[in-house]
């Protein structure tokens, strides 16, 4: 499985790198070229070359899906934390976790972006201002069970700190819940980023997986002809790869994480 | 004098008012001396350990005086009293499973107080080895980087006792070492607490226990619990031979097996008068009304009304 999920990230990882390095794709090759040496997946409808498109695409898709992964999952885990851990704090933070919980945070990204900067700074704003209350959700429960576990109460009769409690006791714990619970954020950032360009809601400037798609669809010709398996496929596919890679790893990951769960006897 | 408990009552937040669980309890350890506190399930033992440790929830409102070697535990700052911990009171608790954290190889949870205290590695390994093996963990190196869940139930108790001597603390709170322990390694238990004596002669233990073998084998004096309040304190020769209170007594006759009924937790405190009255073979009629207070009669205290002067 995890050769699988790793042969999966391959692509949309080494998109990522050359995202990096590539230069931005220009419009000076033919339109709608198929695939050749000039151009190694064809030109679009003005004559960008697709695969320079997929690389610098590739780091807006997946940029913005783990900058709002990451803080969501962060803010999550603060909320959640704290929480779990401190009693008086529970009940208020668990009643606003849930509030923030109500707003359909799809709907909600659609309804901003008209009204925001369609940046990408600014998806990755609000997908994590509303995305963190679901690990908080997971962190909580997690967090105030092993509060009262023996080895915690072990620790504080040795004289261990809150905070030494907290890093070696509580955390290590929940690794596994985190990690999974970032991958999830992060797969749902990728996807947001790409349904919000495939609307046409991104900066056409910014180039995305999800505004190739966007521009290919709205060009009457793609699927008259041939011309649909390098303006379509490539960035549908990359996307594709990259959510089945961390489907995949979501598998894994906690197989690796926990002693209790590793196959070898050490 | 190392550990002086006075009129320690502990009490747990209800739906609308504080439940006392343990009530005016007073107690003694000196140095190098066992006690052994028995008593019924919820008769408040363990609680009390965890009300001399701070381990308590913080809804629970715990009253009067804890004094180690001079220091009230309970006025104590938090900061202050925790350099109390580890060092000097060291806690086993009851139940193994779970005691231990399950993703930390056993040797290192054992050295992570010491290095704490700022020990070399090697040095804290050095401390350990021996007690590993004493205790019969062995091959030590072995157990030590082995995880909780590869080691059994009666190993990681052990194992447990070993992380508390291992901070060679002065005083040793035990909860039910010998619960969930078969005959055979409750012998090794019992011996393994001897052989902890023997280590460190001045160390005082407070055993919490209903296991009268290990209790004879261990304790200097007995303290015996009921519903709550210290119904009889006494040395372990006085207990075994001419216990005092009734419900000594029937604990010795190894009741409620013969004919002694057990009652619900909340009846047994509501109960007004004498507390055990109701189960008492013996009771008097005043016992229904009046609540006897401790009395000492021939070097043990007692509470109870056939000894009242």
């Amino acid at each position: 499985m995890r050769i699988v999920a790793l042969l999966c990230a391959l692509v949309p990882l080494s998109l990522l790198l050359l995202g990096f390095v590539l230069p931005r794709a220009e419009a000076i090759h033919p339109p709608f070229s198929p695939p050749g040496r000039g151009n190694l997946l064809g030109t679009d409808d003005v004559g960008q070359d697709i695969f320079s498109q997929l690389a610098s695409g590739g780091l807006t898709t997946i940029g913005v899906g783990a900058a709002a992964g990451v803080l969501a999952t962060l803010f999550g885990l603060l909320v959640g934390g704290a929480a779990g851990y401190w009693p008086r704090l529970e009940t208020g933070l668990t009643r606003f976790t849930d509030l923030i919980l109500t707003f359909p945070r799809l709907p909600l990204l659609v309804l901003l972006s008209l009204y925001l900067k369609p940046n990408p700074l600014n998806a990755v704003v609000v997908l994590a201002l509303f995305g963190w209350p679901s690990s908080a959700r997971t962190v909580r429960p997690a967090v105030s069970g092993l509060r009262e576990a023996g080895h915690v109460q072990i620790a504080k009769s040795m004289n261990a700190s809150g905070l030494y409690i907290i890093f070696r006791h509580i955390l290590p714990q929940l690794t596994p819940l985190i990690l999974v619970q970032l991958l999830l954020e992060i797969r749902f950032g990728m996807v947001a980023q790409t349904g919000l360009a495939f609307l046409g809601l991104t900066d056409p400037s910014v180039p995305s997986w999800g505004l190739m798609l966007f521009q290919a669809f709205r060009h009457p010709q793609t699927f008259l002809g041939p011309y649909w398996l390098w303006t379509v496929l490539p960035p549908a596919l990359a996307l594709a790869l990259a959510v089945l890679a961390l489907s995949l790893s979501l598998l894994t990951d906690e197989r690796q994480l926990d002693p209790r769960l590793r196959r070898e006897t050490t | 004098m190392m550990l002086s408990v006075n009129k320690l009552t502990v009490a747990f937040a209800g739906k609308a008012k504080f439940a006392p669980v343990l009530e005016d309890l007073w107690l003694e350890l000196c140095s190098g001396e066992t006690v052994a506190l028995v008593g019924e399930s919820g008769a408040g033992k363990s609680v009390f350990i965890e009300a001399v440790l701070r381990l308590l929830p913080a809804s629970c409102r715990v009253t009067g005086e804890i004094h180690y070697q001079g220091h009230n535990l309970l006025a104590l700052p938090q900061s202050e009293f925790r350099r109390f911990l580890g060092r000097e009171l060291a806690w086993v608790p009851q139940s193994a499973s779970g005691a231990l954290h399950p993703m930390l190889p056993i040797g290192l949870q054992l050295m992570e107080p010491l290095l704490a205290r700022g020990m070399k590695r090697q040095a804290a390994w050095a401390e350990i080895e021996p007690l590993l093996e004493s205790l019969d963990l062995k091959p030590a190196r072995q157990v030590a980087q082995s995880y909780p869940h590869q080691l059994s139930g009666g190993m990681r108790q052990r194992a447990l006792v070993a992380a508390a001597l291992a901070q060679k603390p002065k005083v040793l709170l035990v909860d039910e070492p010998t619960k969930g322990v078969d005959t055979e390694r409750r012998q090794q238990v019992i011996a393994l607490f001897q052989e902890a004596k023997q280590l460190q002669p001045e160390l005082s233990v407070l055993v919490v226990s209903h296991d009268l073998d290990l209790v004879e084998a261990l304790a200097d004096r007995v303290v015996v619990l009921y519903a709550g309040q210290l119904v009889e304190a006494t040395s372990r020769k006085a207990f075994f031979s001419e216990p005092m209170h009734p419900f000594a007594k029937a604990l010795l006759a190894a009741l409620p097996k013969n004919g002694l009924e057990a009652l619900p937790w909340a009846e047994s405190r509501s109960v007004t008068g004498c507390r055990f009255h109701p189960r008492c073979p013996i009771a008097l009629e005043r016992c229904q009304s009046d609540e006897p207070q401790v009395t000492l009669h021939e070097h043990t205290h007692v509470r109870c009304w056939l000894y009242a002067s």
